[in-house]
């Protein structure tokens, strides 16, 4: 009967520990919000995440991309977003630069100053051939 | 000449064949004795403890050290480019999608699967086996199947205990050795981890479970006689348990990720 | 008379070798045969037959009018919980005690309460002298003790039919010859019918009312121990004579066989 008792305490140390892990490594670490699915991008006002991008779409042309934005940040209307990439190889997110306009976006507004991302071979090509386009 | 290379060439891969033949009827047996009753949950419990619980602490030894390992040479890699701030992603990738579960399933072939082999071939070589059968009990929910459902339970959790002593490893050295921020290590595993990764490594580890308990019953199971073949069938579910497993991820890495 | 078991030419051969060639008796009910022939001459192979752990490549095995070889899985595991088989090692389970071991078959087969489970153990432990011994694993038991343990273990299921694969292999003179004394008087208790492949030629003719010689995969007689004794078979001469030279040097020289 002890042995029972011991093989079953074992049990129970090993599988709450594996669990605890297991929440760790996904919730601690990760810090991603399980239920919620993952966004891929995130945004940043002044280098700070505020949110993330939630679907990108082509509509007549133009991308479109549809942001999730942290409830407690206020965006003035004309603010610009522009695509970045993080570090010279990182992955790409939005940018936001704050504008000067009193009214402020409210939820299912649009941004429309944008800016594109950056091309990195036309950088280096703009350098190396100079004035050439 | 030719014909008798060609013979044997022939007699080499039906030979095969049928020992791969046996081996998927084996598995077949084993998963339908685990989908029907009775189940031994005694036994699987006891499983869990000999499977899971007493390889804790080679777990914790090798995740510990992987990881740090990983830390000193990627951060020697990364800041060539000036990306140093990628070492806890880097670490924690490498733990979560690969390292973690390939590692911890060599880890309890080598320790659990190789006592399997040997325990259920000396059952085999002392009519053990045979005398349960006798007693029109059937041999496979006893010794097989208990230890299919506690590898299944316990390589899942030793793998996240691997990954996140793994990371903690890399921290260790990354903010401690090599002087980077800690703040930096762990938002950046935050921003590039993600669920799917980890549920990849876990999915992995059930898998590599049932590959290290199929392979050492199987072997244990078809031992030959006396010690020496008790000790080849340990030597050859080792290895081969290996070779399946790193196989095997190779297939999950590409349909996963 | 009624035959509980019924062989019909079986054959076998493991690796294109054949063991058995057309092997053909039967076993009356209640009665204790004894299996007896050099090693290496299909013995240890008929009994498996017998308890349906191998299948003949051809011919039939009837135990109680059932053949053995055309019974599904389900239907054979119901037929052998009648068998009790006394393995030549024991074949105890080694991670378990005396008490698990005996009541293993009672807990798993019959799923017993554990009173009756302990009240029978209790009783099959006495009647092979080992009362006493429940707290102690195979690895602390002598040879002669574990094969005691091993036929409180058959009997504790009250076999219809007992195999017994060399009971007495490994054991010295003595404890080998209380072991058989001690199977007679289960028999005669018990009533039920038995099957031993044996060495201990011939002490095991005065428990037996059957013998079966096996010589290169066939019967070479099936009577009485009384029509044995005046054969003049060369083989059985042979068998005889082998065994009694080996029996006034103390020890028995196939008991040191595996």
């Amino acid at each position: 009967m002890r042995h029972r008792r011991l093989v079953e305490i074992l049990v129970g140390i090993f599988v709450v520990a594996g669990v605890l892990a297991l929440a760790h490594l996904s919730i601690g670490l990760a810090r991603r919000e399980v239920v919620r699915g993952q966004g891929y991008t995130v945004k940043a006002v002044a280098g700070v995440e505020i949110g993330r991008v939630a679907r990108i779409a082509l509509t007549d042309y133009q991308g479109e991309v549809l942001m999730s934005i942290d409830g407690s940040v206020k965006l003035q209307a004309d603010s610009i977003a522009s695509i970045r990439t993080r570090g010279l190889i990182g992955e790409k997110l939005i940018a936001i630069s704050p504008g000067g306009d009193d009214e402020l976006l409210v939820d299912g507004g649009a941004i429309v100053e944008t800016e594109p991302a950056v091309d990195l071979e036309q950088m280096i090509s703009k350098f190396v051939f100079g004035k050439k386009d | 000449m030719l014909l008798d290379a060609l013979q044997k060439v022939g007699h080499i891969v039906l030979h095969s064949l049928s020992a791969v033949g046996r081996m998927g009827l084996f598995l077949l047996q084993i998963v339908v004795c685990a989908l029907t009753p009775p189940w031994k949950g005694r036994l699987v419990l006891n499983r869990i403890v000999f499977i899971g619980t007493q390889s804790v602490l080679v777990i914790a030894l090798t995740g510990g050290f992987t990881g740090m390992v990983l830390a000193l040479q990627g951060y020697h890699a990364l800041s060539r480019f000036g990306s140093d701030a990628f070492l806890g992603p880097l670490v924690a990738m490498s733990l979560v999608r690969e390292l973690g579960p390939v590692v911890a399933a060599l880890m309890v072939t080598g320790r659990a699967g190789s006592a399997i082999t040997a325990e259920i071939g000396i059952m085999r070589i002392s009519e053990q086996l045979d005398a349960m059968e006798l007693m029109g009990l059937n041999p496979f929910r006893y010794v097989v199947v208990p230890n299919l459902l506690a590898a299944m339970i316990a390589m899942p959790l030793l793998t996240a205990m691997f990954d996140v002593i793994g990371i903690w490893g890399g921290y260790l050295i990354g903010v401690r050795t090599l002087g980077m921020s800690g703040g930096t290590y762990l938002a950046e595993v935050a921003q590039y981890l993600e669920w799917s990764d980890i549920s990849g490594g876990i999915w992995k580890s059930l898998t590599f479970g049932v590959i290290i308990c199929w392979v050492s019953c199987y072997k244990g199971w078809h031992a030959g006689f006396g010690a020496e073949g008790v000790s080849r069938a340990t030597t050859q579910a080792v290895v081969l348990a290996s070779v399946l497993i790193l196989v095997w991820d190779y297939f999950m890495t590409s349909v996963l990720f | 008379m009624d035959a509980m078991i019924r062989v019909v030419d079986v054959h076998k051969a493991f690796d294109e070798v054949p063991v058995l060639d057309g092997v053909s008796f039967s076993i009356p009910k209640g009665h204790f045969a004894a299996l007896i022939g050099r090693s290496g001459h299909g013995k240890s192979v008929l009994l498996r037959h017998l308890a349906g752990l191998v299948r003949p490549d051809r011919g039939q095995v009837f135990v109680d009018g059932e053949d053995l070889a055309h019974l599904g899985g389900h239907a054979l595991r119901r037929l052998r919980r009648r068998f009790g088989f006394v393995f030549q090692g024991g074949a105890l389970f080694d991670s378990m005690t005396v008490l698990d071991n005996v009541a293993f078959p009672l807990r798993e087969c019959l799923r017993l309460p554990e009173r009756s489970v302990r009240e029978r153990v209790a009783t099959a432990l006495a009647q092979v002298g080992l009362s006493g011994s429940e707290a102690k694993l195979p690895a602390q038991i002598s040879g002669g003790m574990g094969k005691r343990v091993a036929l409180a273990r058959a009997l504790v299921l009250e076999p219809e039919i007992l195999f017994f694969d060399e009971p007495t292999t490994g054991l010295d003179p003595i404890t080998a010859q209380s072991i058989l004394d001690l199977i007679a008087r289960c028999q005669r208790d018990l009533g039920f019918t038995g099957v031993m492949v044996s060495h201990q030629i011939p002490r095991v003719f005065d428990i037996t009312q059957q013998v079966l010689v096996l010589h290169r995969g066939q019967v070479r007689f099936d009577g009485t121990p009384e029509q044995l004794r005046v054969s003049t078979d060369e083989v059985i001469l042979g068998l005889l004579g082998a065994e009694d030279a080996a029996g006034s040097n103390g020890r028995s020289r196939n008991g040191l066989e595996t």
